[in-house]
């Protein structure tokens, strides 16, 4: 009866231990105890930052670590152990970043191109390159600091010019009075903007030849009126060339006519400033308008005549 | 003014004779392009030329027409390739996407150098000639037929700058394109090709020919 009893204690201690091996071995084999184990070795010039266990990180993923350092007459040696389940991350063309965050420790970071490429044969000896958050965020900041320090200065120079009397602020103030004692003695603000009297008659000469060139093309727009109603509706009509190229210069006329009654109000210019430069502005956007006008003139005109080449676009 | 009003009447009567008019859009797209092809091979300021090629695309758009959108990519590559610059792909990649054009997909084939795959049927026909060359592999060939273009200044640069681009390089090419930019003003392109003779020269050990060339790009800049 006590044989039997011993018999199952010791079969229980057994299977126990049996059991207990077994889970402890499952868990070693998880854990890749089992699995072969790469080593490869990288070189530095200085191993600042470097400790033994670090982490191998590659795509924000744990594939090995530092296992141990060595100095040589050349640099620094180091080698890291990755399991056989991650090393077909490491290429002949993988690069090893040191990679030092401003918060949390230092990694080596692993980046490969392409993971079809050959192995890292582990006789080649890689670099490692120094990636340093704390010295980018430096340089960044340097060039706002000196910006800032420019501005400093321009600030206190003039603060500086703004206290003299000889300064250039005072220059440009006396200029202004200058200005303004010249300008009230001009006949009117015509005048003033082109310089001399003669300028002013010019423009009156333009005037007058935008008067003559009006009246030709009143003649333009009844003639081609008299052609619209004795041509075919094809090119006639009203989709035709010529009501096209009518309305244009209708268009243009129209244009020509404000920049006409424009001039006029500009001889008329007395002591009222405010005015003035009213005209002024006015007759400077009639002008853009009137250039633009002509401008669609020619691009219509290029449309219509048949000896130029079409425009198209096309492979150079 | 007698000579104006007679002039424009002339035009009056000309147009009565015209078939039917361009659309505006092209007229406007095509001398958009063209100012910015000038602008980019001249050295324009970036401003100014991406200005242009921005409102080229701006008036093909109107239009919704993605061959012709392809080709002003496409055009846009051509000339990165006659500066030997790298050439930026993905906007027409995009339209090829959305409606291929086999024209169009056969230049960008040809401007990234795929012999294999390019159609020399559908290729303009001022670069058949070349694109033989091409396939031959001769550099001697490729030098004749880039000296042949000489009606087309911008087709034989964006040619050398192929043959460049796939080891077909010689003096001559390098030559005819410098020749060529300079004969036409396009400072950058100018700049671009005498920096790569400068370079073949050192390479091929010609110290005195390579600082000549160097001292004629200082000058210039």
């Amino acid at each position: 009866m006590i044989q039997k009893v011993e018999f199952k204690v010791g079969l229980f201690i057994i299977i126990a231990t049996l059991l207990i091996m077994a889970s402890i071995g499952y868990v070693a084999y998880k854990k890749g105890v089992f699995s072969k184990v790469y080593t490869y070795t990288l070189s530095s010039n200085t191993a600042e930052n470097l400790t033994e266990g670090m982490p191998v990180v590659f795509w924000g993923f744990n594939i090995g670590q530092v296992s141990s350092m060595e100095l040589t007459a050349k640099g620094v040696l180091i080698h890291i152990k990755i399991p056989e389940r991650n090393n077909r991350v490491i290429r002949a063309n993988s690069k090893f970043v040191l990679d030092k965050p401003l918060l949390g420790t230092s990694r080596i970071i692993v980046t490969t191109d392409n993971l079809n490429d050959p192995p890292l044969s582990p006789k080649v000896f890689p670099e490692i390159t120094v990636s340093n958050d704390i010295n980018e965020l430096i340089k960044k900041v340097q060039p706002i600091a000196e910006k800032l320090d420019s501005i400093g200065a321009s600030v206190a120079t003039l603060t500086a010019n703004l206290a003299d009397p000889q300064g250039e602020v005072t220059r440009i103030l006396k200029n202004v009075e200058t200005v303004t004692a010249h300008f009230s003695k001009k006949e009117s603000l015509l005048e003033m903007a082109v310089g001399t009297k003669d300028s002013v008659n010019s423009i009156q000469d333009i005037l007058s030849n935008v008067r003559d060139m009006t009246v030709h093309m009143d003649g333009i727009l009844k003639r081609v009126d008299t052609l619209a109603g004795k041509s075919d509706e094809e090119i006639y009509g009203r989709d035709g060339v010529f009501p096209l190229v009518r309305n244009i210069l209708r268009d243009l006329l129209a244009k020509l006519a404000k920049i006409d009654i424009t001039l006029d109000n500009l001889n008329k210019i007395s002591g009222e400033t405010a005015d003035s430069t009213k005209d002024l502005k006015l007759l400077r956007n009639n002008l853009d308008e009137t250039v633009t006008a002509i401008g669609h003139l020619v691009d219509q005109l290029d449309r219509i005549i048949p000896f130029q080449d079409k425009p198209e676009i096309k492979l150079p | 003014m007698k000579k104006i009003v007679c002039l424009l009447f002339l035009f009056l009567l000309l147009g009565g004779c015209s078939s039917k008019p361009t659309p505006g859009w092209i007229v406007a797209g095509n001398q958009q392009l063209e100012a910015f092809k000038q602008q980019f091979l001249t050295g324009g300021q970036p401003v100014v030329t991406e200005r242009h090629f921005r409102k080229a695309v701006e008036e093909i758009k109107k239009s919704g027409d993605l061959d012709l959108l392809g080709k002003a990519w496409l055009t846009r590559m051509a000339l990165e390739v006659a500066v030997l610059r790298e050439m930026g792909e993905e906007d027409y990649l995009k339209v090829a996407a959305a409606q291929p054009v086999p024209a169009n997909r056969n230049f960008f084939l040809f401007l990234k150098g795929q012999k294999g795959s390019v159609d020399r049927s559908l290729l303009p026909a001022q670069y058949r000639p070349f694109f033989d060359a091409l396939l031959s592999g001769n550099p001697v060939k490729a030098e004749q037929t880039i000296t042949a273009m000489e009606d087309d200044p911008l087709s034989r640069l964006i040619a050398a700058g192929i043959a460049v681009r796939f080891n077909l390089e010689t003096e001559a090419i390098l030559k005819a394109a410098v020749e060529t930019a300079s004969r036409n003003g396009w400072k950058r392109a100018l700049l671009a090709w005498l920096e790569r003779l400068r370079s073949f020269h050192e390479a091929a050990g010609d110290g005195a020919r390579a600082d000549a060339v160097r001292l004629r790009i200082d000058l210039m800049k």
